[in-house]
């Protein structure tokens, strides 16, 4: 188990800095850093000044393995515009938007899970039908489109939550409902597809012929396999919201790390932009990890000594 | 009073097709330490009838009786919280797939515990526990205690079976219903879950209604078999007289097609012709007829009353003296010896290892599949390949149609070594038939582009002669001439395998590798393609390789066996001598067996 998790956290840092080269050469290819510090009416030897005190004249390769061996050792840098240092700014942001992720996740798994076992147990008949059209509706809507819908009702209308900000819990509830709408029907698919797979199999036939009781057919029997899959991908879509939702984030003007991306990715804010891939990557890669876990916890085949 | 008793069951199956009649009025009894086989091939509505006493039909079933008596208690007229309490209470089920009939995530012992649990609640959980145990020792588990925490990936087949069969009897019931328990089991499992459950049988004075479509199976295992066709129980009667003096059509035919372990080779099978009916809409008359030998004009009017004869009961406007010359088939036309030539195919010391793959930093495990295995072939020979699942048959078989490397090893095609011969040339050569004529044919490709594409890769014939050549060939497996512009998911397992042969066959090759190519079809259908394949080898002076499980098919085909074991060819020689004289002790285990398979008491 130990070798497994440390075996997982190499993988993790590994991936982590592949993507975060990969973003470097993109953005050095993309666009000249020194432009970018010194704002387009610079002169030639005041851009000559910036590349040679921020080292960008030195080989592409050297600058990352500097920048790599650095955010390892825990320093990130500092942010070009504000002069802070970039971690502590990303982490002040963090907590708006991991409290989002999670209350969005919540949302889509409570949306999704009694409407897929449901759709799947009552598969063919009007809940079924009823449940996967709601789910194709909320997949075409855009999360900032069902966003300000919700304002309009909600902020606007009814006046009963904040329309923009962060105060309190209030403002998490149009934003979680948002995001937890658009991820709640990949969710829904997944597990009434697992579940109508499932319930065809001949351990369920098993269970029933022993004569239990629907409910703990459908639960105990038949969700602990159908549910395996779901897990996995909820902890993907986990991982894509801790990275922060740009788009919602404005909508709600909540000042998560989304924000703080699109904002640094407006003002050529390189080492904030490259902090946040690399914070993206490995949140991403953890997310994976946990899912492993919790699948291996439930099902014995994965499980290994 | 019986058990179980059975009156006027019906099922209905609501398909896009219409209603589908898949038990029309059958009526049976059980009594208390009696076996009741159910014997009929598949889609005959066995399976139906076993999950309809529980109601445990497939959601577009219905089911109707006049009565369904189990334990004093008829199942109609009861609603489905009274019937949980009958299923896995006085009547338990066990099924064919071991292998996924248990639950992948649950422990044996929550699987084996929970029904007890749900049926008499207040049952304490170590008490359960314990009768677990206990069970598992019955039924010939070794280390009980050891099982309940394990999960049914980390137990053999044979093993989850007797699991399976202890699970159902936790709660004590009178009715096992066993739904063609060890079909998926090696010969050798096979006897011994048998021989379980007859022991169970008289330990628990159980009585057990066994589906099958296995008629060799029965004949002792049953005291009494109820012989279905097209959802009607045609016979029955005492299992020997069923067996031994058959007095329907059906019935005659079944036995004649099944090849049988005493029988020396070169009978020809008894055969039906044509598919069994679908059972749409209203259906008159007998209708077996369609396929009946001695068909006559009343078969089409009413359906038949039940008749007695010798032991038996059966539905058949004939006397069984009317049919009974013409029911036995033509078992005289067999086949004379074939010219056996030279060396064909030598396959030298040949070993297989698989490589198990782990994770990236995982070690990897190795299988060795085949072990320094060696066979020859002569011209015109058909040998046998003989093994259970695992044994390596298969793997060998690769290696002779050249999808394999060996690791060591040789294997020379008339004179020159497989590695020298290019691609093309071993196509020529040598062709697979293989067991699943449903995954082996492209399902987007036309019957006749199947069975062309040999003759346009390998550059075969004038392309304006292809077209000429794929129809003999198809015309000589016997695929009817209309069935050549289809898709194969429009054709039968029977007519799919004809035309699996057929592209087999339409190059030319002198050596055909037949791995399992008759497992997947039902008896009547076997026989087909049995005899097809034996007149093929005749006409055409054809050379195969012939890979089965089923020892009774090696016996009625193969000139020479090879019997492999665990990788290694243990045993081979001549066929006679290896079926009556065996030498190594695991084809006399494997002979046992089947032997008492078949014909124990």
């Amino acid at each position: 188990m130990l070798a497994l998790l440390g075996r997982k956290l190499v993988e993790a840092i590994l991936v982590g800095l592949i993507i975060s080269f990969v973003t470097f050469l993109l953005v050095t290819w993309t666009g000249d850093l020194a432009i970018a510090l010194g704002g387009l009416g610079a002169s030639r030897e005041e851009l000559q000044q910036l590349r040679t005190t921020h080292g960008l004249d030195r080989p592409i390769l050297v600058q990352y393995l500097d920048w790599a061996a650095k955010a390892l050792s825990g320093d990130l840098g500092r942010s070009f515009f504000s002069k802070e240092d970039v971690l502590p700014l990303i982490l002040s942001r963090l907590p708006v938007t991991a409290t989002l992720a999670v209350c969005s996740i919540g949302v889509g798994i409570a949306l999704a899970l009694p409407l897929g076992i449901l759709a799947a147990i009552r598969q063919g008949r009007w809940i079924d039908h009823t449940a996967q059209s709601v789910a194709a509706v909320s997949q075409a809507m855009p999360s900032f489109w069902s966003g300000l819908l919700l304002i309009l009702l909600f902020g606007v209308n009814l006046q009963v939550l904040p329309i923009s900000g962060y105060e309190n819990w209030a403002s998490f509830v149009m934003p979680s409902l948002a995001l937890g709408w658009f991820v709640f029907p990949i969710l829904l698919r997944l597990l009434r597809a697992g579940m109508v797979e499932t319930l065809n199999t001949d351990y369920i036939r098993t269970a029933r012929a022993k004569g239990l009781s629907p409910r703990r057919i459908i639960l105990k029997h038949a969700l602990r396999n159908a549910v395996l899959p779901v897990i996995s991908l909820a902890a993907v879509q986990f991982g894509q919201l801790l990275g922060g939702s740009v788009v919602i984030e404005a909508v709600f003007a909540l000042p998560g790390v989304g924000q703080l991306a699109w904002n640094s990715i407006q003002r050529a804010d390189f080492p904030v932009v490259q902090a946040i891939v690399l914070l993206v990557a490995v949140i991403f890669v953890t997310m994976n990890l946990l899912a492993d876990l919790i699948n291996g916890a439930l099902d014995p085949r994965i499980r290994r000594a | 009073m019986p058990v179980l008793d059975v009156a006027d069951l019906r099922v209905d199956l609501r398909t896009t097709a219409g209603v589908l009649r898949a038990v029309r009025g059958i009526s049976f009894s059980i009594e208390r330490g009696e076996t009741f086989a159910l014997v009929g091939e598949s889609g005959s509505g066995k399976s139906m009838t076993a999950l309809a006493l529980l109601d445990l039909m497939p959601r577009n079933g219905r089911r109707q009786a006049e009565r369904i008596v189990l334990d004093s208690r008829d199942l109609i007229r009861l609603d489905e919280d009274e019937l949980r309490t009958v299923r896995g209470g006085t009547a338990a089920m066990i099924f064919q797939e071991p292998m996924t009939a248990l639950n992948p995530v649950l422990s044996i012992g929550d699987q084996m515990t929970e029904g007890l649990l749900e049926h008499r609640p207040g049952t304490a959980l170590g008490e359960a526990r314990r009768r677990a145990v206990d069970l598992l020792t019955r039924c010939g588990v070794a280390e009980p205690e050891r099982r309940l925490p394990q999960y049914p990936h980390e137990l053999s087949g044979g093993l989850r079976q007797r699991v399976m069969i202890a699970s159902a009897l936790m709660t004590g019931p009178k009715l096992l219903i066993a739904d063609e328990p060890t079909t998926a089991l090696d010969v050798t499992v096979q006897a011994q879950i048998l021989d379980l459950l007859r022991e169970l049988q008289r330990a628990f004075d159980l009585a057990i209604l066994f589906i099958t479509h296995d008629l060799s199976l029965v004949r002792r295992f049953a005291h009494r078999i109820g012989v279905m066709y097209a959802g009607e129980i045609v016979e029955s009667g005492v299992a020997e007289a069923v067996i031994t003096a058959p007095s329907h059509p059906y019935t005659r035919r079944l036995i004649a097609c099944a090849p049988d372990l005493a029988a020396k080779r070169g009978h020809r099978l008894g055969f039906l012709t044509g598919l069994p009916p679908r059972l749409l809409g209203v259906l008159d008359g007998c209708q077996f007829r369609f396929r009946c030998p001695v068909v006559q004009a009343a078969c089409a009017g009413a359906i038949p009353q039940q008749r007695t004869a010798t032991g038996v009961e059966y539905r058949c406007v004939q006397d069984p003296q009317g049919t009974a010359g013409q029911g036995v088939p033509e078992r005289a036309a067999a086949s004379s010896p074939h010219s056996v030539g030279e060396s064909l195919l030598q396959a030298r010391d040949v070993s297989v290892s698989y490589r198990l793959r782990g994770g990236l930093f995982d070690r990897s495990a190795t299988i060795q599949a085949v072990r320094g295995a060696s066979l020859t072939l002569a011209r015109g020979e058909v040998l046998g390949l003989v093994g259970e699942s695992g044994s390596g048959k298969s793997t060998l078989a690769r290696v002779i149609l050249g999808l394999e490397v060996p690791d060591e090893g040789s294997v020379t095609l008339a004179g020159t070594s497989m590695r020298a011969v290019d691609r093309r040339a071993r196509a020529r050569a040598v062709q697979p038939v293989f067991q699943d004529p449903y995954s082996s044919l492209n399902p987007r490709h036309t019957v006749g582009a199947i069975v062309r594409a040999p003759l346009d890769i390998l550059g075969l014939h004038q392309p304006k002669d292809r077209a000429r050549v794929v129809e003999q060939m198809l015309d000589r497996c016997g695929l009817p001439r209309h069935l050549f512009a289809s898709y194969p998911a429009q054709l039968s397992g029977g007519q799919r395998q004809r035309v699996a042969i057929a592209r087999a066959l339409v190059s030319g090759p002198s050596l055909v590798v037949c791995d399992e190519p008759t497992s997947a079809l039902d008896v009547s259908i076997q026989s087909q393609i049995l005899n097809l394949l034996q007149d093929l080898q005749r006409d055409l002076g054809l050379t195969y390789l012939f890979i089965s499980h089923n020892l009774a098919v090696v016996r009625h085909l193969a000139d020479r066996v090879a019997v492999m074991y665990r990788g290694e060819i243990v045993e081979s020689g001549d066929a006679d001598q290896v079926f009556e004289r065996p030498e190594h002790a695991y084809t006399q285990a494997l002979l046992a067996s089947a032997g008492r398979r078949e014909a124990s008491g």
